[in-house]
């Protein structure tokens, strides 16, 4: 176990506030990602969650508050203490003219780390051709590109912003055995992300972010159990939207033939329920984030 | 401390323009050179002819047209021709901007600013390759009047230590434009307007310097354009090397370095 695995966080945030002017985009964050774990960092776009991160790694500066990584507040040692932090930004671009390899040599030289054996190893677990200059990419190499290089140099500390967009099925379940050999390490893993069911195959809690403030601070257990799912219905007779509806459904929309909904009961009421109340067709799904807060956490 | 992986990195993208403004100036020195040899003293005559152009030679280049003028001050017209300037400051301004504000354009800021390096280092970086570029455009006037002297000029003893003087006034003029585009590029948030803004002054300051002949009030501001401190004519005529004008060009790299390496350093960096 290293010096950093030994300390309970690897990330405290303390009243963490932003402004842009007169606009405060973070309102006094507080929250802190144990370590060894993988924290999910839920949120709809524009919630804050990419400028806490930034503000992690000394990218942006905090308007008030404080952010200690393993212990450390010191913002001038930040850069120091990016030795063992790896980052994936939202948006991944790169040097248009240089090949991937070049590009993962030049970072890790400017890191002053020899990262060949596991540039290789990960190339090959993303299946990622490091020949072709980085211009010839597909969105969804620069992003495996993008995960190689926040990987690469085996660090304590890994902030990944939305990492499984344009990765397909497949290599999205690549990413995710990674990421969980990171964490059988003890290192540690914040996770950004708006879709609930990656974070709940993934994470070990979660921090939900909204307008800038935290909603919820819960183990995925505890997440879980709030399971909500959703459903489209379509009725066999036109119905009139006024009706009135069980208390575990919290209408998304609808209309006189179709209703969209969460349900935050068991699944086996919601059979039940749907038993009696002649139906032409029903889908159970996930709901998304933006129907998640409308269910659980809106004001 | 620099980062030598960054300096590399550096160094590769801008190896093509530094070799190119160097190389680009020795030609145009040696042709001018070759020009000045064969037709300088015509020219001056013809000059000499119109109020005009001598009074533009007289205040802009510092020389006295209709006087004794050896073929040594006529070579040195060529360090503050417009060629070599535009050379020089282009690439200056081109590799100062790229990391100041083009990585932040870009969008590979994200990738620089979240290694293990501070931003300072990443300025130091930065900044050994662009004095070297600019060091290496103020030798090459130099070595394009000995080259050219020696093929074109075989019988005038050429001032090798004031045209060196000459060239020491270039290198501190070089580093003065690439210390205000530091600041400039540090508070702007487009690489185009940072070097927009750059041309600009430059273009201000070479205005000054031949307008100024002709509206005398402008003689009040003239100390405001880099040029008033940039004078290899009187340099190689006199031999004496200007130095309160190195000093207040050196001040002016320093502080505008120094300046804008600090506002850069605390400056948010937008998501891409």
């Amino acid at each position: 176990m290293s010096n950093r695995q030994s300390k309970a966080y690897a990330i405290e945030v303390r009243a963490l506030r932003k402004s842009y002017g007169p606009t405060e985009v973070l309102h006094g964050l507080n929250f802190g990602v144990p370590s060894g774990q993988i924290v999910g960092f839920l949120g709809p776009n524009g919630a804050g969650k990419t400028t806490t991160l930034r503000i992690v790694l000394g990218l942006v500066r905090a308007t008030g508050g404080d952010v200690r990584l393993w212990g450390e507040s010191n913002l001038p040692a930040r850069h120091r203490l990016r030795a063992e932090i790896g980052y994936l930004p939202g948006e991944t671009r790169f040097y248009p003219h240089l090949s991937g390899r070049r590009t993962l040599d030049f970072l890790a030289a400017a890191r002053r780390r020899d990262c060949r054996s596991e540039i290789q190893r990960l190339a090959s677990v993303f299946d990622l051709d490091l020949k072709k200059p980085v211009r010839q990419y597909s969105s969804g190499m620069r992003r495996k590109l993008g995960l190689i290089q926040a990987l690469m140099h085996r660090p304590q500390l890994v902030l990944l912003d939305e990492p499984t967009d344009n990765l397909d099925p497949l290599v999205r379940q690549d990413l995710f055995s990674e990421l969980r050999r990171v964490v059988s390490e003890g290192r540690t893993i914040l996770f950004s992300s708006h879709t609930l069911s990656e974070v709940e195959e993934l994470c070990d809690a979660v921090i939900i972010l909204r307008a800038g403030e935290i909603v919820a601070r819960q183990t995925i257990g505890e997440f879980r159990s709030q399971a909500v799912r959703r459903v489209e219905i379509v009725w066999r007779e036109p119905r009139s939207p006024g009706a009135a509806w069980p208390a575990a459904v919290h209408v998304v929309s609808q209309d006189e033939h179709k209703l969209v909904c969460t349900w935050s009961d068991s699944v086996e009421s919601l059979v039940g329920w749907l038993s009696g109340q002649g139906i032409v067709d029903v889908s159970v799904g996930t709901p998304s984030v933006e129907e998640l807060f409308l269910t659980y956490y809106r004001e | 401390m620099p980062n030598w992986a960054i300096v590399h990195k550096t160094w590769l993208d801008s190896r093509s323009a530094i070799g190119g403004a160097a190389l680009g100036t020795l030609a145009f020195v040696l042709l001018f050179v070759a020009a000045m040899t064969r037709m300088g003293t015509e020219l001056l005559e013809f000059v000499g002819q119109f109020p005009f152009l001598k009074k533009i030679f007289e205040m802009g280049f510092g020389i006295r047209v209709g006087g004794e003028v050896s073929l040594s001050v006529l070579f040195a017209v060529s360090f503050t021709h417009l060629v070599p300037l535009v050379l020089a400051w282009g690439t200056i301004v081109a590799i100062v901007s790229r990391t100041t504000v083009g990585e932040i354009e870009r969008g590979t800021a994200d990738l620089l600013l979240t290694l293990p390096v501070s931003r300072r280092e990443v300025a130091v970086s930065t900044t050994l390759v662009w004095v070297f570029a600019a060091a290496l455009c103020a030798l090459a006037p130099l070595i394009g009047v000995l080259i050219g002297g020696r093929i074109f000029a075989q019988n005038e003893a050429l001032p090798v230590s004031g045209f060196a003087k000459a060239s020491a006034n270039s290198l501190a003029l070089h580093l003065a434009a690439g210390g205000m585009a530091t600041l400039i590029s540090s508070v702007c948030d487009r690489r185009g307007t940072a070097i927009g803004v750059v041309a600009a002054l430059a273009l201000g300051s070479v205005t000054l310097q031949f307008v100024e002949p002709f509206l005398p009030a402008l003689g009040r501001i003239r100390w405001v354009g880099l040029l008033n401190y940039f004078r290899p004519v009187d340099i190689v005529r006199t031999g004496h090397l200007p130095a309160a004008s190195i000093v207040v060009l050196l001040l002016v790299a320093v502080l505008g370095w120094m300046i804008g390496t600090f506002i850069w350093c605390r400056k948010d960096i937008p998501a891409g």
